[in-house]
């Protein structure tokens, strides 16, 4: 902070002094505001990266919200239906009924193996 | 360099801040705060009011466009008068090379005039050509010291100088205008 001196003998400089006439020291604020209005706009909604970096906080906790809400949703829908949880036995469940659909075959299908050699003839 | 008060309300750290934001009452407060001293460091270096006006308007929409580059908020003052000082030296070279080509003409500084009071405009003129015959580091410890109430501390800083160099060029600056100007424009604080 600069501080103010005792000034004896200061030439009188306050013709040039643009603080004064108030009036004309109010109309050289306003162009200064008004230069520097684009700037301080652009401050305020700053850039779509500056505004995501705004909003990231609110953003994570509203997809977290979802998220529970989603896994408390499919829980529900499981206990009202009584199907188990997804898993590795699902999986059996679609490999075991592939075979099962194979087994209701008369076993007579050919592989394809058996295709290619040409040792297959119905 | 708020020189009518030592611990400015808001403090200025709160107002670049606040500026930072976008918030454009914290930057009118600033304005309002260093316009003289921005007006004293630009017409110090271009002798000219108008060219003086034009540069400190300048270098504050430059000083919101570069806000983050000041490390230090608590010295914004030191920071933006660097700022009027580059931008008033680049100025100054332009303004050399135009003359120098003319192809551009040189505007009448009467038709855009701020100056109301015609008396007070042709005092101002008057100063202008008398600080016009100074060289350029007694115009402007002059204009600091005398319009804007620097320190000599503040200005040995600002200007890179020392603080007896700098009482050096106010003692000539002052005795020059006086020769130029009459005792008339002397100011006596201590009969105030």
């Amino acid at each position: 902070m600069i501080e103010k001196e005792e000034m004896p003998n200061a030439t009188d400089l306050s013709a040039l002094d643009p603080t004064t006439p108030p009036l004309a020291f109010q109309r050289r604020l306003v162009a200064v505001r008004n230069a520097a209005a684009g700037a301080l706009r652009k401050r305020r909604t700053g850039t779509p990266l500056a505004m995501v970096a705004h909003w990231r906080a609110p953003l994570l906790a509203a997809l977290f919200l979802m998220m529970m809400m989603s896994a408390l949703l499919f829980r529900a829908v499981q206990n009202e239906t009584g199907l188990d949880a997804v898993g590795t036995d699902e999986v059996a469940d679609a490999a075991t009924a592939a075979q099962v659909l194979g087994d209701g075959d008369d076993g007579s299908a050919a592989t394809p193996a058996e295709i290619l050699l040409g040792g297959y003839e119905k | 360099m708020s020189v009518s008060s030592p611990q400015p309300t808001p403090p200025d750290a709160d107002l670049v801040a606040r500026c930072l934001r976008g918030e454009s009452d914290a930057f009118d407060v600033l304005v309002r705060r260093y316009y003289r001293s921005a007006f004293a460091v630009a017409l110090g270096v271009l002798g000219n009011r108008q060219d003086a006006e034009d540069v400190v308007q300048d270098a504050f929409v430059k000083a919101v466009d570069r806000l983050e580059d000041c490390r230090e908020p608590s010295k914004f003052v030191q920071w933006m008068m660097m700022i009027v000082r580059n931008r008033a030296l680049s100025h100054r070279t332009y303004r050399k090379i135009r003359e120098t080509s003319e192809l551009i003409p040189e505007i009448a500084e009467a038709d855009d005039s701020p100056y109301i009071d015609a008396a007070r405009s042709e005092l101002a003129d008057t100063l202008q050509a008398a600080l016009a015959t100074l060289s350029e580091i007694q115009r402007q410890i002059v204009l600091m010291h005398d319009m804007d109430g620097w320190t000599h501390a503040d200005i040995a800083e600002s200007l890179e100088i020392t603080e007896v160099r700098s009482r050096q060029h106010l003692f000539v600056a002052r005795k020059l205008l006086r020769e130029r100007l009459g005792p008339s424009l002397l100011r006596e604080y201590s009969n105030d």
